[in-house]
C-alpha cells in the first residue's frame, strides 16, 4: 500500500495527475461531441439529399472503424493536413489528437440520439403547438427541446461513459493520463494487479457517479411526467 | 501527404494477415462470453443475496473497466503470479491472443450479462403466466416462452455489444498481438506514410464491421417473422 503514498516514495500523486489528464481528455471530448453532435442530428434530419448523404457517410465511417484507429490516424495525420488544407503549422500532441479523435467519433453517436429523439417526438406534439400559434422558436423551445432531453438522455448516458472509457486508448500515442501512469508504476514496481486494480477502480467509480448523476438528471428531464407502474 | 496506391496494394497482404487475427480473436470472445455470461446472469436474476451481490461485483467491476486495462491485468498481471508462472497455466498464459481473448472475454461478458438481463425481463410478464396457467413448470416456461421471445427482445442490443467489442479488439496491439492495427502501425513507421497504411485498415475495420451487421440484420429480419 505505500507503493500508493502520495509522496516520492509511491506512485499516488503520479496516478492522481493521470487521472485528472483522464478527466479532462473526457469531459473535453464529450463537451466537443455534444456540440458536434447536435448539429450533425439537425443534419441527418435535413431534407436536403447532399446533407442526407454526408450524415450517411459520416455515420457509417466513424461508427464502423475503431476510435483508436481515428486516435493514431489524426496523431500521424493531422499536422500534414492541416498544413495542405489550411497552410495551417499546428503541433498535434497526444492529447489534442485525443479530444479531436474522440469527439468525431461520438459526434456521430450523439447525432443519431438525437435524430432517434427527435423523430420519436409524436406528430401530434408538433400539430398542438401549430394549432396554438406558436412560433418556430418558442415551438422548439417549449415543446419538442425538453421531450429532446427525455428521449435522447438514456442513450446520451450511455455515449458519455464509453467516451470516458475510450479515453484509456489515447496513453497508446503516449498520453500519459491514467492508465499510462498505472501502466508505468506497474513495470516499475513489478505489481501490475495493484496498480491496474486501482485503475479500473478508478473508472468504475466515474460511472457510479454518472450513474447517480443521470437518475437526477432523467428526474428533471421527466419531471411533469406520470410514472406508469410496470 | 497523398493516398499511395502502390503502396496500399504491396501492404495489401500484412494487412490482411492482421485482418484474420482481428477476426479470429471475435468468435472466441463470443462463445466464451456467452459460455460465462449465462450463469452470472441467473445469479443476477437469483433471490440468493450472495449470489446477487457476487454477480452484480462482476459486472460491475468488468464493464466499467476499460478493456485496455483488463487486458494489461491478464497479459502483464496474470504472468507474475507464481500459480500462473509455474505451473501447467503458463501455456495458456504465455500467449499473448490468449491472454488477449481472455481480457476482451471479460469485458464483453460484463456487458453480456446487462443484455441478456434486460432481455431476460423485457418479456412480457403475461405471456409467462399464460404459459403457467397452461400448466407448463417454471423449466419448461424458461425454455419455450422466456428464451424464445428474449432472443427477439435482446439482439439488437446483443448486436450494438458485438460491434462495439469488435471494434474494442484494436487495443489487443499493446499487449503484443499483431492484429490489423498494429500491422498498420508497423507499416507506418517501415513506410514513413502515416496516411495510406491506416486509411486501409480503416477499410478493412469498416467491412469487417459491416460483415457483422449484415448477419445481425439477416437474423432479426428471420426471426421477425411474427411480427
Amino acid at each position: 500500500m505505500e507503493l500508493l503514498n502520495f509522496d516520492d516514495t509511491g506512485y499516488g500523486d503520479e496516478l492522481l495527475a493521470g487521472v485528472f489528464i483522464t478527466i479532462r481528455l473526457a469531459l473535453l471530448s464529450f463537451l466537443l461531441a455534444l456540440i458536434l453532435g447536435v448539429v450533425l442530428g439537425f443534419v441527418a434530419l435535413a431534407k436536403n439529399r447532399l446533407l442526407q448523404a454526408f450524415w450517411r457517410t459520416y455515420a457509417s465511417v466513424f461508427m464502423g472503424v475503431p476510435s483508436i484507429l481515428i486516435v493514431f490516424f489524426l496523431y500521424f495525420n493531422a499536422p500534414s493536413l492541416l498544413k495542405s488544407a489550411f497552410n495551417l503549422r499546428v503541433d498535434v500532441t497526444p492529447f489534442v489528437a485525443g479530444v479531436s479523435a474522440l469527439a468525431i467519433v461520438y459526434a456521430a453517436y450523439i447525432g443519431e440520439a438525437v435524430r432517434g429523439a427527435v423523430l420519436n417526438i409524436p406528430r401530434g406534439q408538433w400539430d398542438v403547438a401549430r394549432a396554438l400559434g406558436l412560433k418556430n422558436l418558442s415551438m422548439w423551445w417549449l415543446v419538442i427541446l425538453p421531450q429532446i432531453w427525455r428521449i435522447a438522455l438514456p442513450g446520451v448516458t450511455n455515449i458519455w461513459m464509453t467516451t470516458l472509457k475510450d479515453t484509456a486508448l489515447v496513453s497508446l500515442v503516449g498520453l500519459t493520463d491514467l492508465v499510462r501512469m498505472a501502466d508505468i508504476a506497474a513495470a516499475a514496481t513489478q505489481e501490475p494487479f495493484l496498480f491496474y486494480v486501482v485503475a479500473g477502480l478508478v473508472f468504475v467509480v466515474f460511472s457510479g457517479l454518472t450513474m447517480a448523476g443521470s437518475v437526477r438528471l432523467e428526474r428533471w428531464a421527466f419531471r411533469g411526467q406520470q410514472k406508469t407502474k410496470g | 501527404m497523398e493516398f499511395n496506391v502502390e503502396l496500399a496494394w504491396n501492404i495489401l497482404p500484412s494487412l490482411l494477415k492482421g485482418a484474420g487475427i482481428t477476426l479470429a480473436l471475435i468468435p472466441p470472445t463470443m462463445v466464451l462470453g456467452m459460455i460465462i455470461s449465462i450463469p452470472i446472469t441467473m445469479a443476477r436474476l437469483s433471490s440468493n443475496r450472495v449470489l446477487a451481490g457476487a454477480a452484480w461485483s462482476f459486472t460491475t467491476f468488468f464493464r466499467g473497466a476499460p478493456a485496455l486495462i483488463l487486458l494489461y491485468m491478464v497479459y502483464n498481471g496474470l504472468a507474475t503470479l507464481s500459480i500462473v508462472r509455474d505451473t501447467f497455466l503458463w501455456n495458456i498464459f504465455s500467449s499473448a491472443y490468449t491472454c488477449a481473448v481472455i481480457g476482451l472475454t471479460l469485458n464483453h461478458a460484463g456487458f453480456l450479462t446487462e443484455v441478456l438481463r434486460g432481455a431476460i425481463q423485457a418479456v412480457p410478464k403475461g405471456l409467462l403466466e399464460a404459459g403457467y396457467s397452461l400448466g407448463l413448470n417454471r423449466t419448461k416456461v424458461f425454455i419455450t416462452i422466456t428464451m424464445p421471445v428474449g432472443l427477439r427482445l435482446g439482439l439488437s442490443a446483443y448486436k450494438n455489444e458485438v460491434i462495439l467489442f469488435t471494434k474494442g479488439t484494436a487495443a489487443v496491439g499493446a499487449i503484443t498481438v499483431i492484429d490489423l492495427l498494429r500491422v498498420a502501425n508497423e507499416t507506418v513507421s517501415k513506410s514513413f506514410d502515416p496516411l495510406t497504411p491506416l486509411v486501409m485498415a480503416a477499410a478493412l475495420y469498416w467491412l469487417i464491421v459491416q460483415f457483422i451487421l449484415f448477419c445481425f440484420n439477416n437474423a432479426e429480419r428471420k426471426l421477425a417473422f411474427h411480427t
